[in-house]
């Protein structure tokens, strides 16, 4: 299991390593650079510019001055920069303010937004898958299947603009952006809420269809026989082995709580990172795009590995070579 | 078996039973299914829009009906608003430039359609193949391709697509179908690695079977062993994830179409008219439920049928109902 784990964290390392190189690759293939304005850049200042941060180096070279911790200049080596130093460089769209200064506190809201939303998500998908498989093809089952249907089909902005119209201009009681984000917690609510509609109805989805697996399990026939209690039964023997599957989807859903956000971020103004996203890569800031990449993929890659060793410890059948 | 020794004690030609497939099987299975019907219709309706909307579309998707505007003193049409002195109705209404609402949205059903169908051609085209590579050789390829895909998992796929969409959005490539083919292949690159694992996962178990071994021991040819044998062996799980995956590319398109990446003007998406709407949501609510209700009733219909198939094509549940 330690050895798993060891395993694991340290692949970690190579996949963020090609993940890094491919954004770079991409962003520097792509033509025109983070000086193109509505009012062009004489090309002097251009050169200048290009000089100061280091953009008429070599690609290569300057892939290495983003990772650090040495930094390659003019034919200069200097100490220390880049990401091993944890710099994660300037910001060609704001002038004079690094990324690290930028994103600092836009990750934080972030990650506030998605954790609020998973705990949003699974308090109300458990409960609602667990209660449609014990009522199974009864009223409880048909409700339940009907708002996970909708949750699930029904596109993240779609339920966000509905959500504004019915509770922000028709009936006036939550505002419609949350640019107040740190100082009125009602501006949160509308974004969870939209955020968290899907995975409701994902985890809703895979808790009942495991839950009915379980159903017809020997052990679940040798608890009733036995004469334990329906609510015994269904909370130690069902619910508890029903749970194993469904932990395997809570990583997956953690991760597009965080890395999906940037959408609701966008409709409801929210400052976080992802509302950043966008404009950075139309911006050609190439700075912001590896930060909230590499955010992005560390996000994933974290929570995948979370799931996978919480897998193994829910369910000690299972053994990793 | 007693009815066919009766046969042959008779004299009479021996009848075969009647043989009852697994593709029999689960075509009956399927069409038990109520919800798996119902998405199935709508499916087959949704590609018959796609397919012959332009022959009996009333106008095309960019032609403005600018005097109705302007006879409406400026504003959208609501559904079914007669204009005095014209002798046409809009079912559906039009946009602010007085393009017909329901030509715009047969429009886009094709362009949904055509994502159905290029997005999960790139899925299948490179999934297969690794899937397939990677279980058969198994050892180093196997450990090489699994670690390609790792780190296809771990980039974060919106921003992949969005990254690869502004990069080439002024190329050939990037004009070719209104935009459309890059965000499709964009797509495809990054929902690959779900297929390649399941060809895989499904490859791996078929190899240890009997005819496999028996296949071998007479000596055909590793290829035909993987094209004739595995793969045939494995088609139900992939056509599932295949009409899952559906879905799912359809949402991505309408989100990037929504945040202004893809589609280009005049055409439009359903998930760009959504975001056309929304300026005039309070007004002309129309303008995007008409869209919004497009793309839900699209996802939930293969939703519907790709869980069908599901229940149809699990041989666990052989038997049981």
């Amino acid at each position: 299991m330690l050895t798993y784990i060891i395993r694991r964290v340290l692949w970690i390392i190579p996949v963020l390593f090609f993940v890094s190189v491919i954004t770079f690759a991409l962003m520097h293939t792509v033509p025109g650079g983070p000086w193109a304005r509505e009012k062009e850049i004489p090309a002097s200042t251009q050169e200048l510019l290009n000089d100061k941060y280091g953009l008429d180096e070599p690609v290569v070279v300057q892939y290495l001055n983003w990772i650090g911790p040495l930094h390659f200049e003019d034919g200069n080596v200097e100490c220390c920069g880049g990401i091993l130093a944890g710099d994660l460089g300037p910001s060609y769209k704001y002038i004079d303010r690094s990324v690290n200064e930028i994103i600092g506190n836009g990750i934080l809201v972030t990650m506030q937004l998605g954790i609020l939303a998973f705990l949003l998500s699974v308090a109300v998908g458990l409960p609602l898958g667990i209660i449609a498989a014990l009522g199974h093809n009864k009223a409880p089952d048909y409700s339940a299947t009907f708002i996970s249907v909708i949750g699930i089909s029904t596109p993240t902005f779609v339920s966000s603009i509905l959500l504004i119209v019915i509770f922000s201009v028709t009936l006036g009681w939550l505002p419609t952006n949350s640019l107040k984000w740190e100082t009125d917690p009602t501006t949160w609510i509308l974004p969870i809420v939209a955020l968290s509609l899907f995975p409701i109805a994902q985890i809703a989805r895979y808790t009942r269809a495991s839950m009915l697996e379980v159903t017809r399990r020997d052990y679940v026939r040798t608890a009733h026989s036995k004469g334990l209690g329906q609510r015994t039964v269904v909370i130690v023997h069902m619910i508890r082995n029903a749970l194993i599957p469904v932990v395997t989807i809570l990583g997956p859903i953690l991760a597009f709580l965080i890395t999906g956000s940037f959408i609701i971020e966008f409709i409801f103004s929210v400052p976080g990172i992802g509302r950043e996203y966008v404009t950075s890569i139309t911006r050609r800031d190439y700075g912001m795009i590896m930060a909230m990449t590499m955010f992005y993929a560390v996000a994933i890659v974290i929570m995948n590995l979370v799931v996978d060793v919480l897998y193994a410890y829910i369910d000690p059948r299972i053994r990793y070579s | 078996m007693t009815e066919q020794t009766g046969a042959i004690e008779a004299g009479l030609p021996l009848e075969r039973r009647k043989s009852s497939g697994l593709w029999t099987d689960a075509f009956r299975r399927l069409l038990r299914n109520r919800l798996a019907i119902i998405g199935g219709i709508l499916v087959i309706f949704l590609f018959f829009i796609a397919a012959v909307g332009p022959l009996i579309t009333p106008w095309t998707y960019y032609e403005q009906h600018t005097d109705e505007v302007i006879a409406n003193r400026n504003r959208p049409l609501a559904p079914m608003q007669q204009i005095e002195g014209v002798d046409h109705l809009h079912y559906l209404g039009t946009d602010e430039l007085g393009r017909d609402l329901l030509s715009r949205l047969m429009d886009g059903a094709r362009i949904s359609v055509m994502v159905a169908l290029v997005v999960q051609f790139v899925v299948l085209v490179i999934g297969i193949p690794v899937g397939a590579a990677a279980a058969w050789f198994g050892g180093r390829t196997d450990s090489i391709l699994m670690r390609i895909t790792d780190v296809v998992y771990a980039y974060p796929d919106l921003l992949f697509i969005i990254l690869l969409g502004v990069a080439f959005k002024e190329t050939f490539f990037g004009r070719a179908m209104d935009g459309l083919l890059l965000v499709f292949v964009a797509i495809g690159l990054t929902s690959w690695v779900t297929m390649a694992r399941l060809v895989r996962g499904q490859l791996l178990s078929l190899k240890e079977t009997e005819f496999v071994e028996a296949a071998k021991a007479i000596g055909v040819s590793d290829r035909k062993i993987v094209t004739r044998h595995l793969l045939p062996n494995a088609t139900g799980p992939i056509i599932v994830a295949v009409t899952l995956g559906i879905p799912a590319a359809i949402l991505a398109e309408a989100t990037l179409a929504f945040i202004g990446i893809g589609v280009q003007a005049p055409r439009a998406s359903w998930g760009s008219l959504v975001a056309d709407g929304n300026s005039y949501v309070r007004s002309f609510p129309h303008l995007v439920i008409f869209p919004a209700m497009c793309i839900a009733v699209a996802l939930i219909s293969f939703t519907f049928l790709g869980d069908g198939l599901r229940d149809a094509l699990d041989p666990k549940l052989k038997g049981k109902q």
